[in-house]
This record gives C-alpha cells, structure tokens and sequence, in this order.
C-alpha cells in the first residue's frame, strides 16, 4: 500500500515535469502549427549549460535559470523567426526540426561526450533533500519541478485566455492564412509564443539536469512520452498537457512499482498509438464550434 | 436517370438540405441555382458520395446509390468537378487525365490510357498544353482540365459546380459552348451556377433551392417568372444580367 | 514496362555479381566488398521506404520497426529455431510484411489520419516494436541474440563476397519492384493519392487497397534487407537495431535523391552511404550528423523535388564535373583511397546540384548551349 502510493506521488512529480516539457511543444503546434522535435534539444541542452555553469561557477543550479530562461527564450523567438521567414508548414517544419535535432545532438556530444553529466551533490544541495509527508517522500528538486509546472500551466492559461493578444493568438491558429493577413502583430505574438516555449523548455531542462542528469541522448528518450502526453491533452490546451502528464506520470510509476520498468515504457507507446487512433483531438479538448 | 427523393442533411444543428426532391433525365441539362447558402453544394457532395444524407434516396438508373463511396459512384458513371479545381499538382495535365482513364469506367491499362488522355484533351481543347505542368495553366484551362478528367473517367452524369466563376466573358461563352458539345454527345448534366444567363441559356429545366429546399421548378423561362423565386434570389442578379 | 527493364537489371545484376571474382583477380582489398554490401544495404531500405512514403506521400518515420523486425525474425530463427538462414530471409520479409498490414488496417480503416499523425503514429509504432522486443525473452529479453558463423550454400563465395552478393540481389529487386510499380497502375494511383486522395478516390482509384499494397511491399523489402543485414550486425542488440538511425537515414536518402522517382533513393542511399563513411573514417563522426541534419534542412527548404530531377536536367554537366574532380585527384595523386576521392567528387557533384536554377543559368547555362546536348 505504502509502495503503490509513494508510486502515486513520484508519478504525480514526474508527471508535472512532463507537463512542462509538454507545454511548451503543444503550444507551438497547437497555435502555430510549428510541430518541434528540437523542443527536446533545447530542453536538454539547457540541461547541458545547468549542469556546465554549475561546475564551472559553483552556482545554485535553480538559480542557472535566471541564465537559460532568457537564452532559450530568444531560441524560440529566433526559431519562429526563421519558420516565418521561409514559409515552413507543417510538415516542413516537422523535418526541418528534426533536421536541427539531429545537429544538436551532435553538438552536445561533440562538447560533453556521451558520458553522463550530473551535477555533483556538493553543487546541488538539495539532490536527495526529501519533504517528508508522513511516510511518503517528496524530493525536493521533483517538489520543485512540480511547483514550478503549477505556475506554469497557470501563467499560460491566464495569458491564452485573459490578454488580447493570447486571444488573438487562439483565433488565428483556426486559420493561417487569415492570420498572415494580419501582418506584423501575428508574427510577433507567434515569437513571443514561441519564446515563451523555449523558456519552459529551459525550465524542464534545468530540472531534468538537477533531478536526472543528461547525456545527448536524452532528448530522444523523452520524446515520445512527451508526444503521449500532447496527444492526449490535445493541441494548444495547456491545462490538458499538464493533466495529461500528471496521468501518464502516474501509469508510469505506477505500471513500474506493479510490473517492470520495461514495461512501463511499453505501457507509455502504447497509449500513445490509441491516443492517436482514437482520440486525435485529446481527452480534454473543448468542442470547437463548426 | 437520377432521382434524388427527399434528401435531408443536418451538419450540428443546422439543416443544410430539408427534402430536396430533384431528378435529371437522359441526355437532359438541368440547372441548380440559389441564394449563397442555400444547399446547392451540399446536395452535390451528398450525390457525389463525399456526405451521407440523413435521410432519402437517391437512384441513378434505377439503382439506389444512397451513401455509396465516392470511387463506387464514379464508377457508375457520375463524375463532378469542383468549385476551385482540384488538379493534381505534380503531374501535367496529360498525367492528370490519364489517371482518370485508369481509374474511370473504362480501367484502362496504363498504354491505353496514355493514348486516351491526349484524346479528351482534344477534346476539351488542351491538346496544346498536355504536357505543361500544372503551374502554368490558368484558372480556365484548370477548370476544362476538370471537365476532360471528369469525361474521361466515362461520366454519364456531369456534376458541375461553379465551372463558370472567375472567368472572364470570352471564357464563358468558349465554356458554355463546350459543356453543350458534352451534352450532345449524350452526357447528362447538373450544373449548380450562379451566372444566371449562362444557367437559363444552357439548362433545359431549371431547379431553384433556397434553405435547403427547392422553392420553384420547371423550363427556365417560367421559373424566372415565379414570383416566390424572384423574391428569394433572382430579383437583383436577374435584373443586373438583363 | 517493356522487356528491356528486366534485361537491363539482370545484365547488372550478373555483372555486379562477378565482382568478387575479379577481386581475387586483381587483389583489391575486401574493405570494398564490404563498403558495397553497405551501399547495396541501404539502397534496399532507401527504396523500400520511398515505395510507401514517396509514391504515397503517406510519410513514415517507422522504417526502423520494419528493418527490426527483419532482423530479429531471422535471428531468431536461426540462433533459437535452427532454421537455415536463406530460408529466413522470405520469413523475415513477410513478417515486416504483415506487421506492416495490421499498422496499416488500423490506420486507414479505423482512423483516416493526416500526414503528420502518420508520421507520429509509425514512430510510435517503431518504439512498441523495440519494447517488446526487449521484453519477450524468447526473442532477446534484453540479452541480444549471437549470430555467429551460419552455413550457406558455397556457391556464393567467401562470407563477404556471400554478403555482398545477397546484398546486392536484394537491392537490385527492390530497386526493380520500385521501377516497376512507378510505371505500373499501382504506382499513378499512388502519385494521384499522393497529390490529392479526396480526388483520387472521387477518380476511382481503389486508395485503401494500393496503400495497403504498397505498405506491404515496403515492409516486405525492408524486413527482407534487414534479415540479410541481422548477419553483418553478427550480435544483435536492441539498442543498435531499434535506434532512429535507419528512420533517419532513409528519410534523408530519399528526400536527397527525390521521392518521386526510383532513381532518386538510389542516388541518395550512394551519395549519403559515400560521405557518412568517409567522414567516420578520418574522426568527424560528430561532423556527419550535423552535415545529415544541415543537408536535410537545406533540402527540405531549397531543394523539396530532390537532386534526381536536376540532375536529369543538368545531366552531362553533372556528370562532367564530377568525372573531372574524380580525375584529377586520381592523376594529380590527392587523397587517400579510392573511395574517398569519389566522395569528394560527390560533394562537388551535390554542390554543383544544389545552385538554384536562376543562378545556374547565368554561371553554367552557356555550356549546355554550346555543348549541344
């Protein structure tokens, strides 16, 4: 009993990282049609550069944020940029990042090697520092993460559905080419949108690195999980993306504390392919009228 | 030939079509006209097999073709084209008909077809541009390149919609003529316009919708005279076209 | 399709396959067999994916689970059942086959999905594939399945010239049944649904049984290619099977080469095969990938049709020059071996391909006038 809800709770934690990792790719695919693979590298390689100033500089690892955040912000910006620019659709833009995918995990190998990068404890302080809540333990970088993705799922849904222009944003993802008829202001909503992606990149990245570790795999590790949790939340819904990791955090944990760790991640692909055969639009899609 | 028998569509909980009665005779042009909105295109899709009506029945030749596949209709000898013309965008124009040689009534094999396609492209008068790519084909030759396609899949019934928007006057009158050389060489059409002229001078009965059900019928000339059409739609655009 | 087709392929086939007799003859290093058996590798899984995604514009990033299917069936069958290894290479093919038939019931029957879905959808399939592979013991359970020496008929030569002649059967069919089924009724169905499948089937062409077809075919060859290549692997792991690597490369070897034609992965598969081997060999293997992922950008951008068509177009010019570097590294002596100079004359071939067709008249136009070609 006590195994199945310590497998709860780590799944729930797990789960809002997800979330956050989530967030940020079904935002640019939903809204943009911008389906981007290379969400991940930069996740991870904001990981990298966690982990780097970590070593390098001694500093808090939460506190690297305040360095990646705005980096991988302006990626984002850039990256959308460069979408406009050339008049990448859909399925373009879904070759042309996986085509940046591919270069990034070749640069982050090329600079840190396949080895596996973690911050030492004596740099992290709080790796293994547990919240204890009777008998079960909330760790408190995973504590950290989850808070970190409440906020974030908040501020998203506050800014797509209170301010004008997230507004605006939802109405012209019906429609593109209407939105190109709107000229400069769609374009620089879709940076600022894309930007916003990168940062919650950064941010799942510094808590992959401070919780997990990375090596330049990884970003591909966490792909299709994260692609789970999209489908199933459905496009552009940010409150879907973060219950729908909470859930799949939650199976995972829990499929692991019961059966086998291989056969969680069978469990994961596998609700993948029945999201997209059944259930495209996700579970907690709103009823678009005609 | 076809009869369409009170054929209901419902898209949520709008009705796009409430009992629509509408038949084609043999060898016969009918024109299918309206306000914007008024279901024209929605019956057309429905007889083409892209909808499913909600309820009635439709028979071409006896058989009840009612929510059948699109392919299975072609097969049987309707064929429709499309408000903006659907080409397929990488091959030429020979390509794009040959396809439908092969996969028309005929199924031809890929050598017949080839020879076949050159022939409806005569036909239709593209046989200059057979081997263009499709980019350099105006909207007029696009939408004759529909009506060869759509003659060489071996179409007894041709399901027109909007052939004649966009073009320019000579381009209507060099259409109109050859959707009357199609008719007499025995094809049947429905034709949903709303170039009235062009409607009243080619169709030999004229069918009149107006929020999915048809308000008037008969010989053009009488239909037009209807107070009840008139009113609904044909005041201001008749008035405009005489 | 004439008569003159398969002659053709058969004349190269018979004369491909005198090649390791001539080695003997002329002693040049088995390092080439083997570099051609690879070559040969990867053009059966170039055209075997561009049969499915190319003709059909349905994009699959799955070949991976196919490829590994093909690989453990005939690992398994002759590591566990004792099966002899010819014989598993048909079994290998069509259970790619058949997996590639169920992926494809669900699919297109239960759910008409959009491309990009498609695109997910086989990745996640190819994922599945690799969990359970990994999970059943009886296939590796984790533990990977050793190979080692198999009997084969000695008919086919010493163990390279063995692979590199299984290999290049293999190739030459696919590349035929792509041939083929491009000129074939099969195939203008295909590119009529690849263009428009709304249409197509408002035509009459039959759309859920060509793409069933033609997924089987592709799954057919690419497990085929992959239980001959279960032998080059030799100890067969999961990890090094299932990776995205197939997925990848025959992604970038078809859109190089051009999808539309069944030249184009051959094209792909020698060009990109040619550099990704040269570059591990002199130490830039982190180079590679990101020359793979620049060049499949840089396509995707400028080039969308592939390099086949242009180079259809600009076909003796193309040819001209790569002749002329190949030469003159050969005669002045530059560069290491053989390969390695035809590599370099690729990427002046690829470059010289890649100038948009603006430029490229204004800097090259007056050869083709003045050539007279």
């Amino acid at each position: 009993m006590q195994l199945f809800g310590q497998a709860l709770i780590s799944g729930l934690l797990l789960g809002s990282l997800y979330g956050t990792i989530a967030i940020g790719l079904t935002l640019t695919w939903g809204m943009l049609k911008v389906i981007n693979l290379s969400h991940f590298s930069f996740a991870i390689l904001a990981g990298y550069i966690t982990y780097q100033l970590s070593i390098t500089t001694g500093m808090n690892p939460f506190l690297t944020m305040l360095v990646t955040i705005p980096m991988f912000f302006l990626v984002g910006v850039l990256l959308q940029w460069f979408i406009e620019i050339f008049h990448i659709d859909e399925f373009m833009s879904l070759l042309v990042t996986f085509g940046l995918f591919i270069i990034l995990e070749s640069v982050m190998r090329w600079f840190w090697t396949a080895d596996h990068r973690f911050i030492p404890s004596a740099l992290n302080p709080y790796l293994g520092v547990s919240l204890w809540v009777g008998p079960f333990a909330l760790p408190i970088p995973q504590l950290a993460s989850f808070l970190a993705a409440v906020l974030i799922s908040v501020l998203t849904m506050y800014i797509l559905h209170r301010t004008y222009a997230g507004k605006a944003l939802r109405a012209l993802a019906q429609d593109r080419e209407i939105a190109g008829a709107f000229g400069v202001n769609y374009r620089r909503s879709a940076m600022m949108l894309s930007g916003m992606a990168g940062a919650y990149a950064a941010i799942a990245g510094a808590f992959i690195s401070m919780i997990y570790g990375v090596t330049p795999t990884a970003a591909i590790e966490w792909l299709p999980v994260i692609f789970a949790v999209v489908i199933l939340g459905g496009l552009a819904n940010a409150f879907g993306a973060f219950a729908a990791g909470l859930i799949i955090g939650v199976t995972d944990h829990v499929t692991s504390a019961v059966a086998d760790a291989g056969i969680a991640s069978l469990v994961t692909f596998v609700i993948l392919i029945l999201a997209l055969l059944l259930k495209p639009e996700g579970l907690f899609a709103r009823r678009v009228a005609e | 030939m076809l009869k369409c028998e009170n054929i209901t569509k419902k898209f949520g909980g709008l009705w796009a079509l409430a009992g629509v009665d509408l038949s084609v005779a043999e060898g016969e042009i009918v024109g299918l006209v309206g306000p914007n909105g008024s279901g024209k295109s929605t019956l057309i899709n429905v007889i083409s097999g892209h909808y499913a009506p909600n309820a009635g029945r439709i028979t071409f030749r006896g058989g009840d073709i009612t929510a059948r596949q699109p392919h299975q209709i072609t097969r049987l000898g309707i064929a429709r084209t499309y408000q903006i013309p659907r080409p397929f965008q990488t091959m030429t124009a020979f390509e794009n008909v040959a396809v439908a040689c092969m996969f028309g009534r005929s199924r031809e094999a890929v050598a017949d077809a080839q020879q076949n396609a050159l022939h409806w492209l005569e036909v239709t008068g593209l046989g200059a541009c057979a081997n263009f790519p499709l980019e350099k084909l105006n909207l007029h030759q696009r939408r004759f390149l529909e009506l060869a396609r759509a003659l060489a899949c071996g179409a007894e019934l041709l399901l027109l919609d909007e052939v004649l928007a966009g073009l320019n006057p000579t381009e209507i009158e060099l259409s109109m003529a050859m959707i009357r050389g199609i008719n007499e060489r025995g094809v049947s059409i429905l034709i949903v316009e709303h170039i009235m002229r062009a409607v009243v001078s080619l169709s030999h009965r004229i069918v009149v919708l107006d929020q999915g059900e048809v308000i008037a019928e008969g010989v053009s000339q009488q239909v037009m005279r209807d107070p009840a059409v008139i009113s609904a739609y044909l005041g201001k655009d008749y008035a405009r076209d005489h | 399709m004439n008569w003159r087709a398969p002659l053709a392929f058969l004349a190269a086939g018979l004369l491909l396959w005198l090649l390791p007799w001539l080695r003997e003859r002329l002693d040049f290093p088995v390092f080439y067999l083997i570099f051609l058996y690879f070559i040969f590798f990867w053009i059966a899984q170039a055209s075997s994916w561009n049969m499915l995604s190319g003709y059909s514009g349905y994009f699959s990033f799955g070949q991976g689970a196919f490829y590994g299917v093909g690989v453990y069936t005939t690992a398994t069958l002759v590591d566990k059942l004792g099966v002899s290894f010819l014989a598993s290479l048909p079994v290998a093919g069509i259970i790619a086959a058949l997996l590639g038939l169920g992926v494809g019931f669900a699919v297109f029957r239960l759910r008409k999905l959009r491309g990009e879905l498609f695109a997910l959808l086989t990745l996640a399939v190819a994922l599945v594939v690799a969990a359970v592979v990994r999970n059943l013991d009886i296939i590796d359970g984790g533990y990977g399945v050793p190979l080692g020496q198999v009997p084969y008929p000695a008919f086919l030569g010493d163990y390279s010239a063995m692979l590199y002649r299984l290999g290049m059967i293999v190739a030459l069919l696919t590349v035929f049944v792509a041939y083929a089924i491009q000129h074939s009724r099969l195939g203008h169905g295909l590119f009529a649904i690849r263009d428009d499948e709304a249409v197509a089937e408002g035509l009459g062409v039959p759309t859920f049984r060509y793409k069933m077809t033609i997924l089987a075919i592709s799954c057919f060859f690419a497990g085929l290619s992959g239980g001959l290549h279960a032998l080059q692997i030799n100890y067969v792991a999961v990890e090094s099977v299932f990776n995205i690597r197939v997925a990848l490369f025959v992604i970038l070897m078809s859109i190089l080469g051009g999808r539309r034609h069944w030249l184009g992965p051959v094209l792909g598969a020698i060009i990109i095969y040619t550099l990704s081997d040269r570059f591990s060999s002199v130490q830039l293997e982190f180079l590679n990938q990101i020359i793979i992922g620049s060049l499949l950008i840089v396509m995707i951008l400028f080039v969308r049709e592939g390099i086949y068509s242009r180079l259809q177009r600009r076909l003796w010019f193309a040819l001209g020059l790569f002749a002329l570097v190949l030469l003159v590294q050969v005669f002045g002596g530059i560069g290491a071996r053989l390969i390695s100079q035809v590599a370099v004359a690729m990427l002046a071939l690829i470059a010289v391909l890649l100038v948009p067709e603006a430029l490229y008249q204004k800097l090259f136009g007056w050869v083709g006038r003045h050539a007279k070609v």
